[in-house]
């Protein structure tokens, strides 16, 4: 396992596609943070949690970085030789998962500093407790986890690289605005003058649909900060890692690789 | 040259995923068209065709897609190759290649423009629709230029099909955001972020679209000339990377 993870890191590192996807998520951060700076007077005081903001892109990088990451290995034949010297298809698969991860985790702390760059010496250090920030941050780590497991979970049950990245940025496409018209949704119902105290089936369904999509939970922690659901979001995210990474590990293991 | 089309013609018509597309074209459009009028973020509504014009955003977004799982097999199984064996010049291949998609993009839009007409109940005079649907043909001839330069000249699939979709998404966040910077600065800034927006195929969707602001707006002589610039552009510098490039 040492050995592929230290294979993967420095693979990691070497690829363009990883190294664009940092370079953009730290552009991104920098560009709305800078707007953020200029719309706001002087003396307004810090900009608490603006180091979030960049964020709302990143299931997407994470899309395509993973894709063109995981591609490489069947197109190079790198698996072939994984798998024939002695590594179990399991391992290799949660290898995989850690590397990527980690290169996610990457992205989502050069978010963090890109926009710090801009924000602390424009407004001053921002005022929110330290481990508040840390809890948001731990949320949208679970979320980036999340968005990890499902593209490699594409990348495993599909043959065709092409299709494979085609169906990730899809499907990682689609949750977001699911996410986002969740996150609309349940906004609009709070704001609803004289709501009914009564709880329909729509409204579980959304209030579920809202602690379980990734997407929503990232705009739940960018306006609330901590959301109230953040304990039922954590477990959530955590059953679908489970979920998605156990199944890519069993089809990976029936898959037949040339 | 109209070999290698017809090629290209009759082995796009056997792809389900343009069928699929096309269908789905037709459906979104329609439903858009009849129901757009329910949808708040939608302003300077004149008619009901106006609904439409922001379901046409589907069409760069399906080609963004369409084009690399199209094109991608031209390098794997040594298409393009052969064809150059076969004695057609990398002008001759570059071109039907170009056809070949525009002629997809056609079909989305006579897909789109029939569900936008059935749709709406009510339409604008006949020379505006003939006039938004020439400016949308042009702006997506100009957004395939773009997308075969990559595909032509990238040969790993997976990156492809991720730098062509990610060019979507990141053009679609980028005319927004520089929409949103619009209104943050001056007349002659705002006249050179205006010729930005409509520079990009996306951001001329977005001047014709009920989501813009009239600032993004241009005259609809200037977005076909840019949209011609782009196209000439992007065929000129396309071609000449093709031409030297190493196919193995």
């Amino acid at each position: 396992m040492i050995n592929l993870l230290s294979v993967g890191y420095s693979k990691l590192f070497k690829n363009l596609a990883f190294r664009v996807c940092l370079i953009i998520m730290a552009a991104l951060p920098m560009f709305l943070t800078a707007v953020s700076v200029s719309k706001t007077a002087p003396g307004s005081g810090p900009l608490n949690g603006i180091y979030n903001t960049g964020m709302i892109f990143i299931g997407l990088l994470i899309g395509a970085f993973v894709s063109v990451y995981i591609s490489q290995d069947h197109s190079e034949k790198t698996l072939n030789n994984k798998i024939m010297a002695g590594y179990s298809r399991a391992v290799i698969y949660l290898a995989d998962f850690i590397v990527t991860v980690s290169g996610a985790l990457m992205m989502q702390l050069m978010c963090i500093l890109a926009s710090s760059l801009i924000a602390v010496p424009a407004r001053g250090m921002y005022t929110e407790p330290f481990a508040d920030a840390v809890k948001q941050q731990f949320i949208l780590f679970c979320v980036v986890a999340v968005y990890t497991a499902l593209v490699l979970l594409i990348c495993t049950v599909i043959n065709s690289k092409a299709h494979a990245v085609a169906v990730s940025l899809m499907a990682v496409m689609v949750m977001l605005i699911a996410g986002i018209s969740v996150y609309d949704m349940t906004v609009r119902k709070g704001e609803a003058p004289a709501a009914s105290t009564e709880v329909t089936t729509e409204d579980k369904v959304v209030k579920t649909l809202y602690n379980v999509l990734p997407q929503s939970q990232m705009y739940a922690v960018m306006e609330e900060h901590i959301p109230a659901d953040a304990a039922k979001m954590i477990c959530y995210d955590a059953a679908a890692i489970a979920v998605m990474t156990a199944a890519g590990i069993v089809i990976f293991k029936k898959k037949d690789i040339k | 040259m109209k070999n290698l089309f017809n090629a290209y013609f009759s082995r796009m018509l056997r792809q389900k995923f343009l069928l699929a597309g096309i269908v789905l074209a037709f459906a979104i459009t329609y439903w858009f068209t009849s129901n757009g009028s329910g949808l708040n973020i939608l302003h300077r509504i004149n008619s009901d065709f106006d609904f439409s014009l922001a379901a046409a955003l589907g069409i760069p977004a399906f080609m963004s897609l369409f084009t690399p799982l199209f094109l991608s097999a031209e390098y794997k199984g040594g298409t393009i190759r052969n064809k150059l064996i076969c004695g057609k010049s990398r002008g001759e291949i570059y071109f039907a290649t170009l056809l070949s998609v525009t002629a997809a993009m056609l079909l989305m839009t006579a897909a789109w423009a029939a569900g936008a007409l059935l749709g709406a109940g009510t339409l604008p005079a006949a020379g505006v629709i003939a006039w938004t649907i020439a400016k949308m043909i042009l702006y997506n001839i100009a957004y395939l230029t773009i997308l075969v330069f990559i595909s032509l000249n990238v040969t790993n699939e997976a990156a492809v099909t991720a730098i062509e979709f990610m060019s979507f998404q990141f053009s679609f966040f980028a005319v927004l955001m520089l929409q949103m910077v619009m209104g943050m600065t001056g007349d002659g800034a705002c006249k050179v972020i205006a010729m930005m927006i409509n520079l990009i195929p996306v951001g001329q969707w977005l001047s014709l679209s009920p989501l813009a602001d009239e600032s993004i707006q241009l005259s609809s002589s200037v977005q076909l000339i840019l949209s011609a610039v782009l196209i000439t552009a992007m065929i000129v510098y396309g071609m000449t990377v093709f031409r030297k490039k190493d196919i193995k």
